[in-house]
């Protein structure tokens, strides 16, 4: 009997590592919230380099269409289970996807805007877009701007200041 | 000899193969310099094709959820989409001559715009629906909208052609589309010309407008030149006038940063309806003045419409003046997701005898209250359940008007692609 007890002591500290390797899994596993900063990118040849976030979201909504040069604002949009678009629908649209596609089409519609923003699947295939069309304008990761394009500051700061505007938190329930 | 065969054989191989092993390293080690940039080149072009078509599926699947089909050429990107309803009503007491019950055809609307370079646009909204008369439904086309406009910047853009106008919010915000509208049917006062209305929703005119941000918001502005509306209120003059005398009209709205989905505005219209020498009672013409407002509330679950107007008819040949409101309140709530409670207050107050709307039944009062639910049975196609009830004034053969309760059940599916 007694000596039961002292194998079933001798076990204690395996069944503690176990627990706590199972609860370090766990920790591993289950979905943090994560911070998002986003880039303002645009053509090259854009006469504008700093934009207010006000301005910003005038264009993003397409209350505001064209550059101060006179070039028509093109949007190219990420769809909607991607980062940027979460943290764009969250700060700036204030909507879902679906009464956003239904913003869409009522603007258009009643005549505001001649055109529905484009959609791209990747941050390359933005840049692709952006690099030869000198009124778009399109959002990306900070960490994924791609070549040959220009990087808007909003509001005198830059995607590494403090106090950068277009930044988010992702929560879990809705990462994609 | 068999195993000398097979003690010689191998060689050869053994050879290639110690030659290919010492080749290989040998090529990779110094390839010339011209393969290397074609290589690169060829690398990039692969991704650049590849990131291409990647944007290109994804745009056309984006665009293709069913809210509309977008196709660029060149400098040109078109748009069309295709809106239609079809519903049922049991309405009690029915129309004269029809019965309480009946399935009806809404109309299907085709809509396509086209964008030409950064400042040419253009857009076009035909219906074909269904016209009631006496003996028979008949289907036809309506050309509802049809312009081109020149956009110069955010500040200014010039329209020539037809279209709706600001009188209501209400019609600019829906024009035919009926799966933009969260009811059934539109309030009393946007109602078409030729659907019992009481406004001028059509011009055919020239337009300027555009917008400027402030600090504060937007504010946008629009003023219009346009035929005017023709002897009948249910003549909207698309083709040509009757009269010289154009209308003006002028609307300025505003929308609130502070407020974030709240939008108010006014506008202003003045026309001269053309005499008619053929009706004793119109062989003057009808100075026309329309005033109104508008405030619109849509954000998070809330959606709030508030329209009021006032219409003044001076008619030259009486020296009477007539005044005529009208005005709704309709609140609605995304109670789930794809779950929509709404509720509407809706009135008219006219005053009777007015010859411009006597001979149409339209002088007279009406009000009505409009409960329903709408449920969005995927992301473009919406089932809308409602229950109305009011009050409307009739006027029998020899002039003498009276008070006629009504009660009707309708069910409508509208739908976008």
């Amino acid at each position: 009997m007694g000596g039961t007890d002292v194998r079933s002591l001798s076990l204690l500290p395996l069944l503690a590592l176990a627990l706590s390797f199972g609860v370090a899994r766990a920790e591993e596993e289950a979905p943090k919230a994560r911070s998002v900063v986003l880039a303002v990118i645009v053509h090259p040849k854009n006469p504008v380099s700093d934009i207010s976030f006000s301005e910003l979201r005038a264009m993003l909504k397409l209350e505001r269409q064209f550059w101060p040069n006179g070039r028509r604002a093109v949007l190219y949009l990420r769809p909607s289970e991607t980062d940027e678009s979460q943290v764009l629908l969250d700060r700036i649209y204030k909507m879902t996807p679906e009464k956003l596609q239904k913003y869409w089409v009522g603007k258009l519609f009643s005549g505001e805007i001649p055109a529905k923003p484009s959609y791209v699947p990747t941050a390359e295939a933005a840049g692709s877009r952006v690099s030869v069309q000198e009124g778009a304008l399109s959002i990306v990761l900070a960490g994924e701007v791609p070549k040959d394009v220009k990087v808007l500051t909003i509001d005198k700061k830059k995607v590494d200041d403090k106090e950068y505007a277009l930044s988010g938190v992702i929560e879990p329930a809705s990462a994609p | 000899m068999k195993s000398v065969l097979r003690g010689v054989l191998p060689a050869p191989l053994l050879a290639l193969l110690l030659l290919a092993a010492f080749a290989r390293p040998a090529a990779a080690e110094d390839p010339p310099e011209d393969w290397k940039k074609q290589n690169e080149e060829l690398e990039g072009r692969v991704r650049s094709l590849e990131d291409e078509r990647a944007a290109r599926t994804s745009a056309d699947e984006e665009e293709s959820l069913g809210l509309g089909i977008v196709l660029t050429r060149g400098k040109v990107r078109g748009t069309l989409q295709i809106f239609g309803d079809v519903g049922a009503q049991w309405q009690n007491p029915g129309n004269p001559d029809r019965g309480e019950t009946s399935f009806f055809l809404g109309g299907v609307n085709i809509f396509g715009t086209a964008q030409v370079g950064d400042h040419f646009h253009v857009l076009s909204e035909t219906v074909i629906k269904t016209r009631e008369d006496s003996s028979s439904d008949r289907v036809i086309f309506d050309q509802e909208r049809l312009s081109a406009a020149w956009i110069f910047n955010d500040h200014l853009y010039v329209k020539l052609g037809l279209d709706h106008g600001p009188v209501s919010r209400w019609n600019h915000l829906f024009h035919h589309g009926r799966w933009l509208e969260t009811t059934i049917d539109r309030p009393l006062l946007a109602r078409f010309e030729t659907s019992g209305g009481i406004l001028p929703m059509h011009n055919t005119g020239l337009e300027l407008g555009g917008r400027h941000l402030t600090d504060c918001g937007p504010i946008n502005y629009v003023f219009i030149v346009s035929n005017g509306r023709g002897r009948s209120a249910e003549d909207p003059q698309k083709i040509s006038d009757r009269n010289d005398d154009k209308a003006l009209e002028l609307g300025i709205g505003f929308a609130p940063r502070a407020i974030e989905g709240l939008h108010v505005g006014i506008h202003v219209r003045y026309d001269e309806l053309p005499s008619d020498s053929s009706v004793a009672a119109r062989m003057r013409p009808i100075v026309q003045i329309i005033l109104g407002g508008h405030a619109e509330y849509r954000t998070g679950p809330w959606e709030l419409f508030l329209e009021f107007v006032l219409i003044e008819n001076d008619d030259r040949t009486s020296g009477s003046t007539f005044s005529h409101t009208s005005g709704y309140l309709q609140a609605a709530y995304h109670v789930r997701e794809r779950w929509t409670a709404y509720t509407r207050l809706d009135f008219r107050q006219m005053e009777a005898g007015d010859p411009y709307f006597m001979p149409l039944g339209r002088d007279l009062d009406r009000w009505e209250i409009v409960l329903g639910v709408r449920h969005e049975l995927t992301n473009n196609a919406a089932l809308k359940i409602e229950v109305s009830f009011g009050e409307f004034e009739q006027r029998a053969t020899g002039g003498a008007v009276s008070d006629v309760w009504y009660t009707r059940f309708g069910i409508q599916v509208s739908w976008v692609f």
